[in-house]
């Protein structure tokens, strides 16, 4: 799914610190200090910044992250409004990751 | 971060109490009429019966009502009624009222105090509720060791059953624990998951309970209710000032003749004026907690003329939050205080965050080690950066509460956190009655 405009998003429940997120979006996304992830921003991103966002929410093994979409003609952008849509990736299976991982190495 | 500045509010242009004379003396409207518990009869006969709306002009009025009276979640979430409710109404699905009568906040008694004595209020104000968003049902929603509380509930259930047209109620109970009665954790509960609070992407009064539009109210704002379907936002707004129309109620604790007393007020009288009428103080104290165990300290004398108003006190950085408000006595140290607080707010977490398990936890040991003698200045800085990066980064605002505890702590107890980074005493200890969470239970409830 491509967006125009989307905000990023974590579910800090979700995130096990594997920190894969910050190495594709360091600008937006920062870790603290047990390695856990928070949104630095909360405004709507476009250009390359959403590109980097929907690249570490892509990464996120535990689909912790997820872009919103934010319809332009709904206001300034910003707030979960009631024409916004969440999307996360689906989830890989576990196989074919381990088996990409590997053939990374 | 500046201190909190509380000027305190100008009178407003209006009388602050006009009380319809089936109400109580002094401003009481809620703990207006007998002392004890309130049985359905006598309820029907101070008040009258409470016609519910069944027409959509009659829904339609009342949800002007609760919009008028500018009625807002009284639990600490400061969320508005009427939002909740035009939510629910626009939302598909059939609505489910739920009374989240889950008081975590260990030194709050109000919302226990309301079911335990005026629970047919709150139920009249549900069923209203109810009654407007067409919901079939209400969930009264307790924590599971309120013995008294449930009986109460129990009983008006069961009294409840001779009026007309009145929806289903069910009585529930869940495991206690401070944030099993956040509104999420809530939904996930009676969704039949884990008591635990759960980001979401919708509000519950749009997508709830099974998918379900849920609206989660205090007990608190459901007694207001009960009383606006009676007699209209504007004797509702009648008392208080405009940022925070109506009566409050608040519970006293700490440095005060009877901790845990229930008072009802209405801005805007100040917190000095709360104190001196019905905690028996006379002078201002070194600080005081307001909000609750997650809310924050303010020193003696900024607190003294603050006004007991959500607005004004929003202002300066404060949250009324569930209307706590604990005067510290002066001989007893408010950093071991934190300490001991960050120590249960810790040994509260849900368990599901990162920031959250980790952080407090750490919180507490810096700040122990601060008062122990044990840190340096560097330390009190790491300790600042530390909660910074905790700070809005749970599912729920609980670590949110710890930080904000923290942070105005080694604000108000400056000079004492001088003495104890130099390793002087403070020349105070912890006095056992201002209102710690009982050791053993920590942790025990998860």
């Amino acid at each position: 799914m491509k967006h125009d405009r989307a905000r990023l998003v974590a579910n800090p429940a979700l995130c096990d610190g594997h920190g894969i997120c910050v190495l594709r979006a360091p600008d937006l996304l920062t870790l603290d200090a047990w390695g856990f992830v928070g949104v630095e921003t909360a405004e709507a991103l476009s250009g390359r910044d959403l590109r980097r966002a929907a690249s570490a929410v892509a990464a996120c093994p535990e689909r912790a992250l997820s872009l919103v979409q934010v319809h332009v003609a709904a206001g300034n952008g910003v707030g979960l409004g009631g024409n916004s849509s969440t999307w996360t990736p689906p989830r890989r299976a576990r196989g074919r990751r381990r088996a990409s991982a590997d053939s990374e190495r | 971060m500046t201190a909190p500045t509380l000027a305190p509010l100008a009178a407003p242009g209006r009388s602050p109490r006009a009380d319809i004379g089936v109400l109580g003396a002094g401003g009481t409207r809620l703990l207006a009429g007998p002392s004890g518990r309130e049985t359905l009869a006598d309820h029907c006969e101070r008040l009258g019966v409470l016609s519910l709306p069944y027409t959509d002009s009659a829904r339609e009025s009342v949800m002007h009502s609760v919009a008028a009276s500018g009625l807002v979640g009284r639990g600490g979430g400061e969320f508005p009624l009427v939002d909740k409710l035009r939510a629910a109404l626009r939302a598909s699905g059939a609505p489910v009222m739920v009374v989240n009568g889950s008081e975590s906040e260990p030194a709050s008694g109000k919302d226990a105090l309301l079911l335990r004595c005026r629970p047919h209020l709150v139920l009249d104000g549900a069923s209203l509720a109810a009654a407007t968003i067409g919901a079939q049902q209400i969930v009264v929603y307790l924590h599971e060791d309120t013995g008294a509380t449930y009986s109460s509930v129990m009983e008006a259930v069961r009294e409840r059953n001779q009026l007309p047209g009145v929806p289903g109620i069910v009585v529930t109970t869940c495991a206690s624990g401070f944030v099993a009665g956040e509104s999420s954790a809530i939904v996930s509960a009676l969704s039949g998951g884990a008591a635990v609070p759960r980001r979401r992407s919708l509000p519950a009064a749009t997508s709830g309970i099974h998918g379900r539009p849920t609206v989660v109210s205090n007990v608190e704002t459901l007694a207001h209710l009960g009383l606006i379907g009676r007699f209209g936002a504007d004797w509702f707004t009648s008392a208080g000032s405009l940022g925070t129309p109506g009566s409050t109620l608040l519970t006293l604790a700490g440095d005060v003749i009877s901790p845990g007393l229930v008072v009802e007020v209405s801005a805007p009288i100040s917190i000095g004026t709360v104190l001196v009428e019905h905690g028996g103080l006379v002078r201002s104290p070194q600080a005081v907690l307001v909000g609750g165990y997650g809310g924050r300290w303010i020193s003696g004398d900024s607190a003294w003329n603050a006004p007991v108003d959500r607005a004004v006190l929003r202002r300066a950085g404060v949250n009324l939050g569930c209307g706590l408000i604990a005067p510290l006595p002066a001989d007893t140290c408010g950093l071991e205080v934190t300490v001991r607080l960050l120590d249960y707010l810790a040994a509260q977490s849900a368990g599901q965050c990162g920031s959250c398990v980790f952080g407090l936890p750490r919180l507490a040991v810096d700040l122990r080690a601060i008062v122990e003698g044990r840190a340096t200045r560097r330390d009190v800085r790491r300790s600042h950066e530390l909660a910074h990066s905790i700070a809005r980064r749970g599912a729920c605002a609980h670590p949110d509460g710890a930080v904000a505890l923290l942070e105005s702590a080694l604000e108000v107890f400056s000079v004492d956190l001088r003495r104890h980074l130099r390793g002087l005493p403070c020349n105070r200890g912890v006095a056992g009655w201002f209102p710690l969470p009982d050791a053993s239970r920590i942790g025990e409830s998860r």
